[in-house]
């Protein structure tokens, strides 16, 4: 699965930590799931959709193999 | 998603303390015959027999040993971090995972390379394997996940 996390926070221009802040969540998850190696919840994904204000789909997307 | 078999952070430091006050308790136990003077409930019968396990030990002080150390690792083990997110409870799982996998490997190993009494003797320390290798599992996979992240930051 790829994310557009990084993006999207240069958009709203935001930390990590800022936007960990605003999720409840430690920094370094943000990191893992940024670089790809964790794949958050439904929640956690809910909750930065409302953050970032686009749907899922357009920060989370599928990829071949999944 | 909420772990509720989780306690409070806090009682981390209550579990170090149960721990390392019964590891001390059990070592004076196991090596200078240590004995809190009357602590038991069963007594030997006055004829001093006590079939079919004459050698029994009726003083309570190793089994509160036992308890201690069980019970110290259970509450660091069920301890929540400081900061509990949803993949530090991805981590918890997988270490979780590892330590009885882990665990049974070493069994295994061990039922092929010790035989009689001190297989005994290692059956009773094994009943600590999982917890002590989840807590160093665990440990490790949070230093790592702290350390990862530090340089990353833009």
């Amino acid at each position: 699965m790829k994310n557009s996390i990084r993006v999207q926070r240069a958009i709203k221009n935001i930390t990590q930590a800022e936007l960990a802040d605003l999720i409840q969540v430690s920094r370094q998850t943000i990191n893992t799931i940024e670089s790809g190696k964790y794949v958050p919840s439904t929640v956690l994904a809910l909750k930065m959709a409302k953050v970032f204000g686009k749907p899922v789909d357009e920060i989370f997307e599928l990829e071949e193999g999944d | 998603m909420k772990n509720s078999l989780l306690i409070p952070n806090r009682n981390k430091v209550v579990g170090w303390v149960v721990l390392l006050a019964s590891v001390v308790l059990g070592c004076f136990c196991l090596y200078n015959e240590f004995r809190i003077p009357d602590f038991q409930i069963y007594r030997l019968p006055n004829n001093g027999e006590d079939s079919p396990f004459s050698f029994a030990d009726y003083n309570l002080t190793n089994e509160l040993a036992i308890f201690g150390v069980t019970l110290g690792l259970l509450i660091i083990v069920f301890s929540k971090e400081k900061i509990e997110d949803e993949y530090i409870g991805v981590l918890r799982l997988k270490s979780l995972q590892w330590a009885v996998l882990v665990s049974y490997i070493v069994l295994l190993i061990i039922n092929f390379s010790f035989y009689g009494i001190a297989f005994l003797m290692i059956l009773v320390y094994n009943i600590w394997t999982i917890p002590i290798i989840f807590l160093i599992r665990f440990n490790y996979s949070l230093y790592r996940f702290r350390k990862e992240g530090v340089s990353d930051e833009k």
